[in-house]
């Protein structure tokens, strides 16, 4: 029980960095909740929700670093995304997108 | 009034208000490393590294033949050394390069490709005073073939590979922070929801 509470807050700990900063640059992790356009939806891991902009010089790659298409974005996958604030647009813009498994394989695991 | 004392009056005058404009200048703009150094601040001190390279060092040629093994090298080289400043395109947008005064130079930007073989060896050779750039060159300059192969893949960043970069960044010297995120990251993409290990947790 001890090793479940501990692990549990442990997780939630980890869940709260989320997005953490590297100087102007962000990472985004979280789970693809809508697809408009240019724009994502991210749901967070602490049920926050946060959009992202995608553009010409976005970059997708898979978990393994190999190259992916703008396509292996879909809702319900795992990505983390490397953006920065876009301060035009108030609204952070994707550099880097690496895509995961979805939700449901990973509730398999 | 004498001649002579009409040009004393003269130089006088000038070096009062090179000290007004100075002060002016510093003070209007502070010491932050945030600042974008202003054109002309740009162009002299670009001229003065130009004049300050002696002739002999700037014409000198690369006494290492470009190869696949040396550009291979010079790029773990640049991604384990430069990097951290320079970025692994050169383009110098990293947070430490973009926090420095002045910034490191676009590498790509015909101002650094512009310079002569010669040039670019002294730099990193000897560093730049009053800049972020430290002098790399150890022993004599004759014996420094690392700087020269680096020469090699400055030339080669313009025509950099999304593969080569990818490469790069597994190259990169990494923070034990880095390394836990790092692990992080994979194990969520993996759809792994457990704890990192014990070695790998924020600290």
């Amino acid at each position: 029980m001890f090793k479940k509470v501990l692990a549990g807050s442990l997780f939630i700990l980890i869940s709260a960095a989320l997005l953490f900063a590297h100087g102007d640059a962000t990472h985004i992790m979280g789970t693809v909740t809508a697809i408009q356009g240019d724009h994502v939806t991210i749901k967070l891991q602490d049920g926050k929700t946060q959009m992202v902009m995608f553009d010409k010089a976005t970059k997708y790659l898979t978990a393994a670093e190999k190259s992916a298409k703008r396509a292996d974005v879909k809702v319900g996958t795992r990505v983390v995304i490397d953006a920065k604030m876009d301060q035009k647009m108030k609204m952070f813009l994707a550099s880097e997108v690496r895509i995961g498994v979805s939700e449901a394989e990973a509730k398999t695991k | 009034m004498k001649q002579r004392t009409k040009v004393a009056s003269l130089l006088l005058v000038m070096i009062v208000l090179s000290g007004i404009g100075a002060v002016w200048f510093v003070a209007g703009r502070g010491f932050s490393a945030k600042a974008q150094p202003a054109a002309i601040e740009e162009f002299l001190a670009r001229r003065m590294r130009s004049l300050a390279t002696p002739r002999a060092e700037r014409d000198a040629q690369n006494p290492i033949a470009n190869s696949s093994e040396v550009l291979a090298e010079a790029m773990t080289h640049y991604a384990d050394h430069c990097a951290l400043c320079h970025a692994n395109d050169g383009s110098g947008d990293t947070s430490i390069g973009k926090g420095l005064y002045p910034k490191p130079p676009d590498l790509r930007s015909a101002g650094t490709q512009g310079l002569t073989d010669g040039e670019m060896f002294y730099i990193i050779h000897n560093g730049i005073r009053l800049t972020g750039m430290p002098a790399f060159g150890q022993g004599s300059p004759e014996e420094d073939h690392d700087s020269w192969k680096l020469v090699h893949f400055i030339r080669h960043l313009p025509a950099l590979t999304s593969d080569e970069l990818q490469k790069m960044k597994a190259m990169n010297p990494k923070s034990t922070h880095q390394i836990a995120e790092e692990e992080a990251i994979r194990r969520f993409l993996a759809g792994d929801d457990t704890l990192p290990s014990e070695n790998h947790r924020h600290e």
